[in-house]
């Protein structure tokens, strides 16, 4: 079923390029098809707690002199975040059905989607650490054409500054995949990148901490984390609408995802060493990109960076190494996702009707789109963390387990909250109210791009009100990186690694 | 030792002379640039036939052998030079000039490079180097009245012909520290003497020439200026099957001598230097072969690290290496010289803006032949990558690891340039010509995209194939 998937993406998408004036019909074909395949594993076992390993798991020869396979599997985490990536990439699909900006090569455009959301997609399922690198680059390949083809203005700049960026830190991934290898079949022989066999190669402390600062590059650049987010207020911005959505909802969300998969599983103990650290950058995240947020005057770069400020809380989360926590970033990872898209989607909708996106030539919307403000409300509320919508209870748990770890550090977050409801409050107010800049009579939303935010506006009420169906579904993953930060280490050696990983981290 | 197995051992060489002989009577009885073309292209393709038969590791006399990596790099050599063929008829056939006889330079350079991926002493090597530079002094200048194209033979002649007399000399100091000129007797009498300083002004000497014919840093100053001055196809040949078939003979060198730590480190600093200058020189460049010559170099400087991580692990990397190198500016040379236009080839980067929207299949090729370069997965480049850093961390070379991986990231931003350059709208009406030879061109492009395509997704059959190979090398 998981190659299906893949297979039925990457077919897709290359008839998509073949024949241009159905590939809009083919691309909801294959992503819908997809889409149901996917729920169709996840729902029953979605209401009974999952006690094995792996839902669904599949092996094919790859590379077999090299101990590379073709391992897929999935489990209740991973499913989560490929049924989120499935309907993202439909919604974007559909959002952009009569989008100007791509009506040029559409066919093409539509390729490049599919094998972007493919390539999502197989990092989510990759347990074969070179096939999850393949993927990982896999996924640039196509981002990088969407915005450089059918990008805003600096299309060029964003989409060469895009993937150099992503591609330097993630070369420092592969070399500690490939020093991980190495040392694990010179312990035992066994020369393999299965992500199980690799799980437990014992490694000393100091290069424990390079090989984790090595993944956790590649992360928190694509993730990003302050101070690697210099390339996503361009990519961000000058990427379509549909590729913006996947690269803010969903790319950001596989390095949240490779962390909790690969980064803390692989080196729990060098994990504690970094955690200080990490907690730091994320932090100073959440409040740096909270304040360039509010000094935006594009709507889009707010929102870009609104989406910065709120990975600081993944960070947060995942490196207090709580159970709460870990359930928390989970959440934050579905809910951020929604809030972000159907964000995105908002701006597309705007500039196809404005043919901008600068927030000064907008102002007193609600006049003449009163079913779009109501919509936009419901992902403004839900940005800044109302109660009742899903960034809430996934910002609370990420806090109240972030307490329980660093006080100072969770308090100086929780601002972030309060910065957070600022400058979402000004997506509303200069967009939708003040004083009206142009009259755009018949300008609200089409039935199509209601059935849109529709869908995402269901999304987020569902994980607001019924968390618990998401928290059951990943308690196998929390319940494993709860033994994790159970590790602790003798007081001497961790000093040795904090020495060691504070060299590290500032490469 | 010389017995009846040795003629087919030799049989592909012994082909490409006949062959040389028989295409020189056939323009002699009558001028046709197609005869000569399809007879060029037979021969190829009976040399590779030829090959395959032989029953394991043989030497010849001690001046050939004829092992497990000479047959694959000599398939591979043949291989290329069949795709250099094909993309020479088109390229030629708008030149005004007498075209026949670059088809028996083609076949010369050829015999030249096959024979010295099997020499196995300095005298069968330096034979089979005149035999491949000599060649490629009338092949780079053979639009004759292009000033380029015979300022660019000019620059090559000089520089190659000092280059052999460095490694004469070389060759000739080891001589007389060892007393031998086979490798292995050199490897033999290496063990003795390893401190001579003859011996060691030798080997330096020899590898600076080395050095010039691999376009190393710092001895890579040609390069540019031959690349863009050659015509494509030329330029096609000197960037992969003239420097593949020199590192053969660099790496069967130092197996031979061994790989003593001085030697390692005088690598590293060429393989660095190579990797970092090679790539930050193509980031100015706004023409596309000078592009190339500079990544060239740099490409050099990644194959440096496999031979320097040397070992079965290293010579598998290489030869993956070696194999999606090939393929990469194979095709990035066979379009410029499909998209010549009137013996006039485009050279600057905008004379491709906007390539896709006329001619996507063309810029779709590109792209992802600049992608391999750049070492981008779903690319045969990407396996050579991941090779070379696999052996480059597993004999623990940290510093050469590390700076290939910066300079790659160099390397990726003029890559994506070209890439972005051919996605741009053009501002005013771009045409691309439409060559009427376009029927095997267009299958020769179809095979490399699928090459490329195909080892970047399953290379297990080729690293299987590559490390049976190297294994029958070590007998």
């Amino acid at each position: 079923m998981l190659t299906d998937i893949l297979t039925i993406l990457f077919v897709g998408g290359l008839l998509c390029w073949l024949i241009p004036g159905w590939s809009r019909w083919i691309a909801t074909l294959a992503v819908g098809l997809d889409l149901v395949l996917a729920i169709s594993r996840w729902w029953p076992s979605a209401h009974t707690a999952m006690t094995g390993k792996w839902i669904v798991e599949e092996q094919y020869a790859w590379m077999p002199s090299m101990g590379a396979s073709i391992h897929l599997a999935v489990d209740g985490f991973s499913l989560l975040m490929i049924v989120l990536t499935l309907l993202i990439g439909l919604l974007g699909v559909w959002i952009s059905w009569h989008d100007q900006a791509i009506a040029e090569k559409r066919g093409f455009f539509h390729f490049h989607l599919l094998w972007l959301i493919g390539g999502i997609t197989g990092v989510f399922m990759a347990m074969d650490l070179l096939l999850f690198y393949f993927f990982w680059e896999l996924m640039l390949i196509p981002m990088f054409f969407l915005i450089s083809i059918w990008g805003g203005e600096q299309r060029k700049k964003a989409s060469i500054k895009f993937f150099l960026f992503t591609q330097l830190s993630g070369l420092f991934m592969l070399i500690a995949i490939l020093a991980l290898y190495i040392l694990h079949g010179q312990q035992t022989g066994q020369y393999s990148f299965d992500y199980a066999v690799l799980l437990g190669t014992s490694l000393s402390p100091s290069l424990a901490g390079w090989l984790l600062a090595g993944f956790l590059l590649a992360f928190l650049v694509k993730l990003p984390a302050f101070p690697f987010h210099s390339w996503l207020p361009d990519a961000y911005t000058q990427s379509p609408i549909a590729g913006a959505a996947l690269l803010a909802g969903l790319m950001s969300k596989t390095a949240a995802y490779g962390m909790l998969r690969f980064a803390l599983p692989l080196f729990p103990q060098a994990v504690h060493a970094f955690a200080p650290w990490m907690i730091a950058l994320g932090v100073i995240g959440i409040l740096y990109g909270a304040k360039l947020a509010y000094a935006q005057t594009d709507l889009k770069r707010l929102i870009a960076f609104s989406s910065f400020s709120h990975m600081g809380f993944i960070v947060l989360g995942i490196f207090s190494l709580q159970e709460l926590a870990y359930d928390g970033v989970i959440l934050e990872m579905v809910a951020h996702a929604i809030s972000i898209s159907g964000l995105f989607f908002l701006v597309g909708m705007l500039r196809q009707r404005i043919q901008q996106t600068n927030l000064d030539a907008m102002g007193g919307f609600w006049e003449y789109m009163p079913r779009m403000g109501g919509i936009a409300m419901v992902f403004v509320l839900a940005s800044l963390g109302l109660p009742g919508l899903g960034n809430f209870i996934a910002e609370f748990l990420i806090l109240a387990g972030a307490y329980q770890a660093h006080v100072g550090w969770t308090v100086l977050a929780s601002l972030g909250l309060i910065a957070g409801m600022i400058y979402s409050l000004v997506i509303l107010q200069k967009v939708f109210h003040g004083k009206t800049r142009q009259a755009l009579p018949g300008a609200d939303i089409k039935p199509l791009e209601f059935l849109v935010m529709a869908c995402l506006v269901v999304v987020i009420f569902w994980l607001g009100f019924f968390p618990q169906r998401v928290v059951q579904a990943v308690d196998p993953v929390v319940k494993q990186l709860k033994q994790i930060s159970l590790q602790e280490l003798p007081a001497q050696q961790a000093h040795q690694v904090f020495a060691q990983s504070s060299i590290s981290t500032n490469i | 030792m010389w017995h009846q197995q040795v003629i087919p051992a030799l049989f592909p060489q012994i082909i490409l002379s006949v062959a040389a002989v028989v295409c020189m009577l056939l323009i002699a009885v009558k001028r046709n640039h197609a005869v000569v073309h399809l007879f060029t292209l037979l021969s190829l393709l009976l040399a590779l036939g030829s090959l395959g038969r032989i029953p394991g590791v043989m030497g010849v006399d001690g001046l050939f052998v004829v092992d497990g990596l000479g047959v694959f790099m000599t398939g591979l050599i043949l291989i290329t030079a069949f795709f250099i063929g094909i993309f020479s008829y088109p390229y030629f056939s708008q030149s005004v000039l007498e075209r026949e006889e670059y088809y028996i330079l083609l076949l010369l350079a050829t015999l030249g490079a096959s024979l010295m991926v099997i020499s196995n002493h300095f005298i069968s090597f330096f034979l089979s180097l005149e035999i491949l530079s000599v060649s490629l002094y009338g092949m780079i200048a053979y639009t004759k009245t292009s000033t380029v194209a015979t300022e660019a033979g000019v620059k090559y002649l000089m520089l190659a012909a000092v280059s052999s007399a460095i490694l004469l000399f070389g060759i000739g100091l080891m001589y007389v520290a060892t007393g031998q000129l086979g490798l292995s007797g050199i490897g033999r009498q290496a063990v003795y003497t390893p401190t001579s300083g003859w011996f060691t002004a030798g080997l330096g000497l020899v590898l600076a020439g080395l050095g010039f014919k691999l376009a190393l840093v710092p001895f890579h100053l040609w390069t540019p200026d031959v690349y863009s001055g050659a015509p494509a196809p030329t330029s096609a040949f000197v960037a992969t099957i003239s420097k593949g078939s020199v590192f053969v003979f660099l790496w069967r060198l130092f197996d031979s001598i061994g790989r003593d730590e001085r030697m390692v480190i005088i690598f590293v600093v060429i393989a660095v230097a190579s990797m970092l200058i090679g790539n930050w020189l193509a980031l100015k460049q706004q023409n596309l072969k000078r592009l190339l010559a500079y990544s060239s170099i740099a490409h050099l400087g990644y194959l440096i690290v496999a031979f320097v991580a040397a070992g079965d692990r290293g010579l598998d990397a290489a030869i993956f290496y070696l194999v999606a190198y090939f393929i990469s500016m194979l095709g990035a040379f066979g379009l410029i010289s499909y998209l010549t236009e009137s013996g006039k080839e485009k050279l600057l980067l905008q004379d491709y803006t906007g390539l896709f929207w006329q001619r996507p299949a063309l810029a779709i090729l590109l792209s992802l032949i600049m992608l391999s370069l750049a070492g981008i997965p779903l690319t045969a480049g990407f396996i050579g990558k991941f090779y070379v850093l696999l052996a480059g961390v597993y004999s623990a070379q940290w510093l050469l690891v590390m700076v290939l991986i910066l300079s790659s990231v160099i390397g990726l931003f003029y890559y994506l340039r070209v890439v972005v350059q051919l996605f741009s709208r053009p501002d005013h009406a771009v045409y691309f010509p439409r060559s009427p030879y376009a029927i095997s061109t267009g299958m020769a492009f179809l095979v490399l995209f699928i090459l490329l395509i195909w080892l970047g997704i399953a290379p297990g059959n080729l690293i299987t194939q590559i490390q049976q190979v190297v294994h029958l090398a070590r007998g």
